[in-house]
């Protein structure tokens, strides 16, 4: 606009400015923000991390997020983000303003994603892994690779549900219905595996039992590490590698999921 | 050298078809206008040009490049849809320096082209409460925050009251004459395009039915518009609606406009007004020649193009 006196023009970064717009949008009051991680290291300080065995680290990290109220609240901060924003995003036009910004759909993709996923994700794996190493360093080193498995693990239902709100959203184009199937599948996924479970193990279908750790590999390690909460006997047991390999295909499916959505993104943004 | 050349676009949506094999070329300096009825294809094509949709035929080339998914080719373009959206949380002038840091321009950027479209007042303010106005100028200069070669206006001055519509306008022709910029504008407000604009390209239902500039579009769509002042406009503008060659006689106040056929009228007009005033007893204050209006020219672009059975699907 301005005919003379032009500022000096250098190399901008259109990916960089457009998380930072996402970001403001996303987290500008970060109420739930700071209410998870609140809750997340709240949890773990009052759990006594400090002594125990492979599975009391496994369970430190995988726990909070099994909890209702801390689960609740990472999932209601991932579907405000995605449903709500994203969808307003396509429900308002201000996505095809976007799409004028100089810079790939991939990464305008990418910049949604990092903005209403990643940062969220980011707070549980500060929040988890600071207080652990901060409360109890030596615990901490000497089970590492229990904490890393139950961070994992309590990553893949959150990770599922924003995956399935992202296809919702790109299907929808608006946020309400995304928001609610994103709700009905994170529901699902807490009261709908339990109950399969149970009727799985009491009823005798080991393959119902396989995929609902599948579904939620918390089960599969909780499994493995000999803790089945009461399970019948008899029920499948998964050996270590069997459990990292459910805990890597869910994490896998929801990455599968992703990319769907990054193609269907290209795809619904011609609009 | 073309900024724009579009080579027989197809587009469709469903059972519509958007475009219908367009093709036309923009030079670079131009100020164009994309005219057509609505429901002509005017958004769709823009749409291809800024690399919102994919044509399903034909391809367009801005600055030699095909701009689907082409950063290289947003970076050089300026966009002000008719409707403009951002988001409307983010207050003014941070939104506005992020998108000049996005194309590498400081911060301080932002606030002096908001100075310049006097909207440095609303800088703290929430781009959701701007006024529908105010809105419309933060599109604009959020369209040229990039200082772009080519911006692609739909419908810019839409929003605006007569002050601030004589603003942009002056704007657009000022950053045309001092920085070469071409303008490719989609309005319906004809007269008001044709104080800026130098070419034109015309389309119906999918189709360019006539593009150039707009005195060699003139003389190719014979529009010849004479304006009569009477005392009695009502008695001689029926009398002179009984002329074969004129297609339209428009009265307002003492002034009849008559659009004739200019090849059939050559001259002919002149001697038949005189002679249907005394006939209906009317005073004749003047007789005299003026271009034809954009209006004018588009009406009979199209009505050639009907006349020829240019009709698309």
């Amino acid at each position: 606009m301005s005919l003379r006196g032009e500022p000096k023009k250098r190399r901008g970064s259109a990916f960089t400015e457009l998380l930072s717009i996402y970001l403001h949008l996303d987290h500008r009051l970060p109420v739930l923000e700071a209410s998870a991680f609140l809750l997340f290291s709240g949890v773990l300080l009052f759990s006594s991390v400090s002594s125990g065995d492979t599975y009391s680290a496994f369970s430190y990290m995988a726990g909070p997020a099994g909890l209702s109220l801390t689960s609740l609240i990472l999932v209601v901060l991932i579907l405000k983000n995605l449903a709500s924003g994203w969808g307003n995003d396509f429900e308002k036009g201000t996505m095809q303003t976007f799409l004028t910004y100089p810079l790939s759909r991939g990464k305008a993709f990418l910049a949604r994603l990092v903005s209403s996923l990643l940062v969220p994700l980011g707070l549980l794996t500060l929040a988890q892994f600071s207080v652990v190493f901060l409360i109890a360093p030596g615990f901490a080193l000497a089970h590492f690779g229990s904490l890393l498995l139950g961070y994992l693990a309590a990553l893949t239902t959150p990770l599922l549900v924003a995956a399935v709100v992202v296809l919702s959203v790109l299907w929808a184009k608006s946020g309400g219905v995304p928001f609610a199937i994103g709700l009905v599948v994170y529901f699902m996924m807490l009261i709908f595996t339990a109950f399969l479970l149970s009727i799985g193990y009491n009823g005798g279908y080991p393959n119902l039992v396989w995929m609902v750790f599948f579904l939620n590999p918390v089960y599969a390690f909780s499994s493995y590490f000999g803790n089945p909460a009461g399970w019948g006997l008899g029920a499948p047991v998964p050996t270590y590698v069997q459990a990292v390999g459910l805990l890597a295909g869910n994490l896998l499916l929801s990455l599968a999921l992703l990319v769907v959505g990054a193609l269907l993104f290209v795809k619904r943004t011609e609009a | 050298m073309k900024v724009i050349e579009s080579r027989g676009l197809g587009k469709g949506f469903s059972k519509v078809v958007a475009l219908d094999g367009l093709s036309f070329g923009v030079e670079s300096g131009a100020i164009a206008g994309l005219i057509g009825p609505n429901g002509a294809g005017k958004t769709t094509a823009i749409k291809i040009m800024l690399g919102l949709l994919r044509p399903d035929e034909g391809s367009v080339l801005v600055f030699g490049e095909r701009p689907w998914g082409n950063p290289r080719v947003a970076e050089r373009v300026g966009v002000v849809f008719e409707k403009p959206h951002f988001p409307s949380g983010m207050k003014v002038e941070d939104y506005l320096s992020r998108i000049a840091r996005m194309h590498g321009y400081p911060h301080s950027k932002a606030l002096d082209d908001l100075r310049r479209v006097g909207l440095d007042q609303a800088r703290d303010r929430r781009i959701g409460k701007l006024s529908a106005g105010m809105l419309q100028k933060f599109a604009l200069v959020h369209a040229l925050i990039n200082e772009p070669e080519l911006v692609v206006a739909d419908e810019p001055t839409s929003n605006l009251d007569p002050q601030v519509r004589n603003e942009v306008l002056g704007l657009i022709a000022s950053l045309n004459k001092e920085r070469g910029t071409t303008f490719l504008i989609s309005s319906h407000l004809l007269p008001e395009l044709s104080r800026v604009c130098d070419t034109a390209v015309i389309i119906s239902e999918g189709k360019m039915v006539g593009s150039g500039n707009l005195q060699d579009l003139y003389r190719s769509f014979g529009a010849e518009v004479v304006r009569v002042t009477t005392d009695s406009p009502g008695a001689l503008a029926e009398a002179i609606r009984s002329l074969a060659y004129v297609v339209s006689v428009e009265a307002s106040g003492e002034n009849l406009v008559v659009e004739t056929n200019r090849e059939a009228a050559e001259g002919q007009l002149y001697l038949d007004i005189p002679r249907l005033a005394a006939q209906v007893h009317a005073r004749l204050y003047g007789i005299e020649s003026k271009n034809a209006s954009l209006e004018e020219l588009f009406r009979k672009a199209v009505s050639s193009d009907q006349g020829k059975g240019g009709k698309a699907a």
